[in-house]
């Protein structure tokens, strides 16, 4: 063995290179449409998917006890208008420093978008800024910026894309709540009251926190044969809604995995029905 | 004699069944321990320097407490955009005695190693204040500190007047010119208003609390690998 190679050794052995430092964010960011080409006047979805790293996870819009939210923007060309970005039934992650809510697998957050009525050009080009806190033992803080082009027709409205994946991605999105069985929704008496008929009876709530708004976790379920009243307590401070009222958000989720249904929550509180 | 045992008995078992048959009072909520218009918890904490600081000590003075952990990137960008160094600047100008606290809680690697970095953090700043360290939670369960940062505003009559959120701006797009919930307390506080919001939901890294074990996992075992 020569001397080079001896020596190559003895280094190589007694100092071993460095861990790599990865500073990606920990999750890859892929941005797309769900049309073959835009046409004048037609709703679509720009479609933002975030993959954690494994065993890392991100958080849904609102993180809950920790962490912090993934957040989107988009720049559009001139004419078109994009709705809130919609995002898939988070998983609710248990700890003893309490629960949060987000993603440790692929998630596909969908971004409505409306074209106008007359378009001038032969392509369309949105930026897509997608902001997240991704955590493991640690935090970090991912950023990624997505150019997205889409042809255009004047006169024709595009096909939707023949992705499968578009469907399971779609399912996977809230529904209305109108569409669960004999549905209601009440604020009062600093709290919300959610009923309906289901079969299952893993029920839960998990709310979007404003200021003002806050959601104390000590929700209370009442199940009587395949109806349910779910009561969630809230702390509402006036003094600090900018409106005089709140739109208080939240997902009712059904089941207890990503799969199962989720149903979006949105009351209005104002101080004349919530005093006690 | 037979027959007053007997009575006794089907007196003491109606008892029972009435009183099992009472509806069980419903579970109040959970009380947090620091409370918004409570006195903020008392606790006492060694700095980096190794002085002790009880909350008494600050007695008539406003005191901020930021939890803090030096290798969380929302405290990094809060200190390195300049938001928490401007801050104190604003709380100078201020005119009146405030004291800002930094406390680690941080347990997910060993406690020297957590007191060495968080001291040299604040050295590159120049940042003249205590680190308390809390490596057992203790102080950061007291108060339910959940992020870093996570910050709490105690007025000059010991009371808890805000805690949550440094800002609202969590992505530092406004970098130092972001308005700090916590210096919009402080002005509240010296004119005498209510401090509104006294809550905001704050953002940030999980507390990285110790696990309960002495050594919090830390070197248990074969090689643990790096920490990323």
């Amino acid at each position: 063995m020569s001397l080079a190679l001896i020596s190559f050794l003895l280094i190589f052995l007694t100092n071993p290179p460095p861990p790599t430092q990865i500073h990606s964010g920990q999750a890859a960011v892929e941005v797309r449409t769900d049309i073959g080409w835009v046409g004048p006047g037609q709703a679509f979805n720009l479609l933002v998917l975030l993959t954690p790293e494994e065993g890392w996870r991100v958080y849904w819009k609102d993180s809950g006890a920790s962490g912090a939210p993934i957040e989107i923007e988009v720049n559009t060309p001139e004419g078109f208008k994009v709705g809130k970005p919609i995002f898939p039934r988070p998983s609710l992650f248990k700890s003893k420093e309490g629960t949060t809510y987000g993603y440790d697998k692929q998630c596909a957050i969908f971004i409505p978008v409306m074209s106008p009525k007359i378009i001038q050009t032969d392509e369309v080009v949105f930026e897509v800024n997608t902001h997240w806190l991704a955590c493991k033992k640690i935090c970090v803080i991912g950023e990624q910026e997505q150019v997205v082009k889409i042809k255009t027709n004047k006169t024709t409205q595009g096909p939707l894309h023949r992705d499968m994946r578009l469907k399971r991605w779609k399912n996977l999105l809230p529904k209305e709540l109108s569409e669960l069985s004999k549905a209601t929704q009440l604020v009062s008496n600093n709290k919300i009251e959610i009923t309906g008929t289901t079969s299952e009876t893993t029920i839960s709530f998990i709310g979007v926190e404003q200021r003002g708004v806050r959601f104390l976790g000590t929700n209370q379920l009442r199940l009587e044969k395949d109806q349910f009243v779910l009561t969630i307590p809230i702390e509402l401070d006036y003094a600090a809604a900018s409106a005089g009222s709140f739109t208080i958000e939240g997902l009712l989720l059904l089941g207890g995995n990503e799969y199962d249904p989720c149903y979006v929550v949105q009351v209005v509180a104002k101080p004349d029905t919530t005093k006690k | 004699m037979q027959s007053i045992l007997k009575s006794l008995l089907i007196v003491f078992s109606s008892l029972f069944l009435v009183a099992a048959a009472q509806p069980k009072p419903e579970p109040a909520p959970e009380k947090l321990t620091a409370e918004i218009g409570e006195p903020a918890p008392a606790f006492t904490l060694e700095s980096q320097n190794g002085k002790t600081h009880t909350l008494s000590d600050y007695e008539g003075k406003i005191v901020i407490l930021e939890w803090f952990n030096d290798s969380c990137p929302y405290c990094m960008k809060a200190w390195g955009f300049g938001v928490i160094p401007k801050l104190l600047e604003d709380l100078e100008d201020t005119k009146t005695e405030v004291v800002y606290i930094a406390i680690n809680s941080t347990a997910n690697r060993s406690e020297k190693d957590i007191l060495k970095s968080g001291t040299k953090f604040l050295a590159e700043f120049d940042a003249d204040i205590p680190m308390l360290m809390d490596y057992d939670g203790e102080v950061g369960h007291l108060y339910d500190a959940k992020t870093t940062p996570h910050l709490f505003v105690i007025d000059t009559e010991g009371v808890l007047v805000y805690q949550g959120a440094l800002s609202d701006d969590k992505r530092f797009k406004k970098g130092k010119d972001a308005e700090t919930h916590v210096l919009r307390a402080v002005n509240q506080i010296i004119s005498g208003e209510k401090v509104v919001p006294s809550y905001v939901k704050p953002w940030g890294c999980a507390v990285k609390y110790s696990n309960g074990t002495k050594d919090n996992g830390i070197n248990r075992g074969r090689n643990p690998g790096p920490l990323l």
